[in-house]
């Protein structure tokens, strides 16, 4: 396994390797020197200190209502291959801390399902040497999340989410949930509330799962992220910004299909080539994206309330859409009671393909017609692998029966417009309604 | 399995509300026991703001008002007098805590207070460094940790 890890590693990935080996070497060496049910290795001779902790989720999620698709909990995982299923999201995580004086490093790793192919080295979430030069300011270099969501990188950590999962409608189409580069943190103090901005950029290469569960390559460069937070009381508000270049590698099926539409285009039928044009733009794979977040959470005695709300914008893509979710929870004694309401709403409207085998086979004949029918099926139906537009209303509730453990039980009930399932493997152009249950136990050990 | 959640998303769901709800009345029991934040006799700290002290155990901060660098430090995960610490502090009881905190590690931005025991292993902690906080369910007898904050 370490040799196809290494095979397949890019520089990137070595550094990710090396930050795991300094750790490990030195972990097994101090270990060895402490009783081995010591977790957290205090030591007041030296302000030196080790941690190793982990996190964990087995979750069931029964999908009804419409046959033949799989839920999928994020585009980066694989998804459900049945109405039933344990994948989506089961996880687990292990994570190791180094701390001494200002300096510090982590390493996380969570075994999820990914697509087949992905790389090792994704299994990795975070892996950074950081340094404290002051007690409010951070710096880091390796792999973090940006921090671009209310749960940016506690996305994995169910038992940290009030939820059985964050609201996929919100947070399932998200690719980018780590970048290898800076990552600078500043906090400042004004009266009671606490300020924290944070800047992160660099690179990022994941896989995403197609809608028929195929794996595609992405990466993206010139990425930055700047998040601002003010914390005051109960009141959480937060901004969030990110710009990237993304690319998807689809082995250039997607400039020949271009390719073809263009061809096509140039047969003087008047609106053909806008029409094929448009139907093109469902082709994208890569350009300039900006991603603007704003979110909400305030928590007042037995009360929490959570909002957020994004824009993603992709231009000449089908990508573009508008997010946004509201919760609420009630606790208790050891029970939280939930509800969410979420939706995502595309910018543009869906790009059927137009009549080309009727309006081109009296001048092209009827064979050549329908290749050419074909190719523009082809590319609406690329177009929908990219939009989400649905809303789905949820309830549940999270019982934490021991200090260290939940169990949740979520119900949600999801509306999938016409030509927006791109969060659904094996989905088609199908609008769909139906009912998701879940049950899931989330846990921790060793914080 | 089908017919297990189609059960569990009927009525039964709601006999297990029921049954979590019984439950929950034990998370009711609200501590009138005062805590006491303590430092070392070492420290120069005289005195710290409920403010102070709940900005140091929710990680929100690293230092004092004044700009001084405290460790602040933990009971046992499980113990009583960390939930009544918390629960003193926070007003949040002791789970809603424990997923606070773990959203904090989890995700790099800051790491929980070191626990190291109970009051005798908290005395002994601080004893031995000046910059730690801690806190005790009894009012300590011992001249080598002072009071700097009486919850509630």
């Amino acid at each position: 396994m370490s040799i196809l890890f290494i095979r397949n590693s890019s520089i990137r990935s070595r550094l990710l390797i090396s930050i795991g080996a300094l750790f490990f070497g030195h972990a097994m060496a101090q270990t060895a020197l402490e009783p081995a049910e010591s977790v957290v290795l205090p030591d007041l001779s030296s302000p030196s200190n080790w941690n190793i902790s982990g996190f964990g989720t087995l979750g069931a999620v029964h999908q009804s209502g419409v046959n033949g698709w799989g839920f999928v909990r994020n585009r980066s995982q694989r998804g459900a291959g049945s109405d039933s299923s344990l994948t989506p999201d089961s996880r687990l995580g292990a994570q190791l801390n180094w701390s001494s004086g200002p300096w510090e490093a982590g390493l996380q790793a969570v075994a999820l399902s990914k697509p087949s192919g992905a790389a090792a080295a994704e299994s990795v979430t975070y892996a950074y040497a950081g340094w404290r030069p002051l007690p409010d300011t951070r710096i880091r270099l390796g792999r973090t999340s940006p921090d671009i969501f209310l749960f940016a990188d506690s996305r994995n950590v169910g038992y940290a989410l009030p939820w059985a999962r964050p609201p996929v409608d919100f947070y399932g189409f998200a690719p980018i949930s780590s970048l290898d580069g800076v990552d600078l943190e500043q906090r400042w103090f004004g009266g009671a509330a606490t300020w924290r901005a944070r800047f992160t950029a660099g690179s990022m290469r994941t896989s995403v799962s197609d809608t028929d569960g195929s794996r595609l390559d992405m990466h993206g460069r010139n990425a930055w992220a700047l998040g601002l937070s003010r914390e005051e009381g109960g009141l959480l508000l937060k901004a969030s910004y990110q710009h990237a270049q993304l690319y998807v590698d689809t082995n250039n099926q997607a400039d020949q299909l271009r390719q073809a539409l263009n061809a096509i285009g140039t047969i003087p039928v008047p609106g053909l080539a806008s029409s094929l044009g448009a139907l093109g733009n469902n082709l994208w794979t890569g350009g300039s994206t900006s991603y603007l977040a704003l979110a909400a959470q305030y928590e007042t005695g037995p009360w929490t309330f959570i909002s957020e709300g994004s824009q993603l914008k992709v231009p000449n893509s089908p990508l573009g859409a508008r997010r946004g979710y509201v919760s609420v929870g009630y606790r208790y004694g050891p029970v939280t009671y939930y509800g969410s309401a979420s939706r995502v709403k595309p910018d543009d409207a869906a790009v059927a393909a137009p009549n080309l085998a009727g309006t081109l086979s009296p001048l092209i004949g009827l064979p050549a017609a329908l290749q050419a029918q074909a190719l523009a099926g082809f590319a609406a139906a690329a177009g929908d692998s990219y939009r989400f537009d649905q809303s789905t209303l949820s309830a549940g509730l999270r019982w934490d029966f021991r200090s260290n453990a939940a169990l949740k039980l979520q119900v949600d009930r999801f509306d999938v417009r016409a030509h927006g399932a791109a969060g659904w493997r094996f989905s088609d152009g199908r609008a769909a309604r139906g009912t998701l249950v879940s049950v899931l136990v989330d846990f921790v050990w060793g914080q | 399995m089908a017919k297990i959640y189609r059960s569990l998303s009927s009525g039964a769901t709601l006999a297990l509300f029921a049954v979590l709800c019984t439950f929950g009345l034990q998370g009711f029991a609200l501590s009138a026991e005062p805590v006491y934040v303590v430092v070392s006799a070492q420290s120069t700290i005289r005195s710290i703001s409920q403010q102070e002290v709940l900005a140091l155990y929710t990680g929100r901060a690293r230092t004092l008002t004044s700009g001084e660098v405290v460790v602040p430090l933990d009971q046992q995960r499980d113990s009583t007098a960390r939930s009544d610490f918390y629960q003193a502090l926070t007003g949040m009881d002791i789970a809603r805590i424990n997923s606070y905190w773990a959203r904090l590690h989890f995700t790099g931005q800051v790491q929980p207070p070191q626990n190291v025991g109970d009051d005798t292993a908290m005395i002994r902690r601080l004893r031995a460094d000046p910059q730690a906080v801690g806190y005790l369910t009894r009012e300590p007898q011992d001249s080598s940790v002072r009071v700097v904050l009486r919850l509630p």
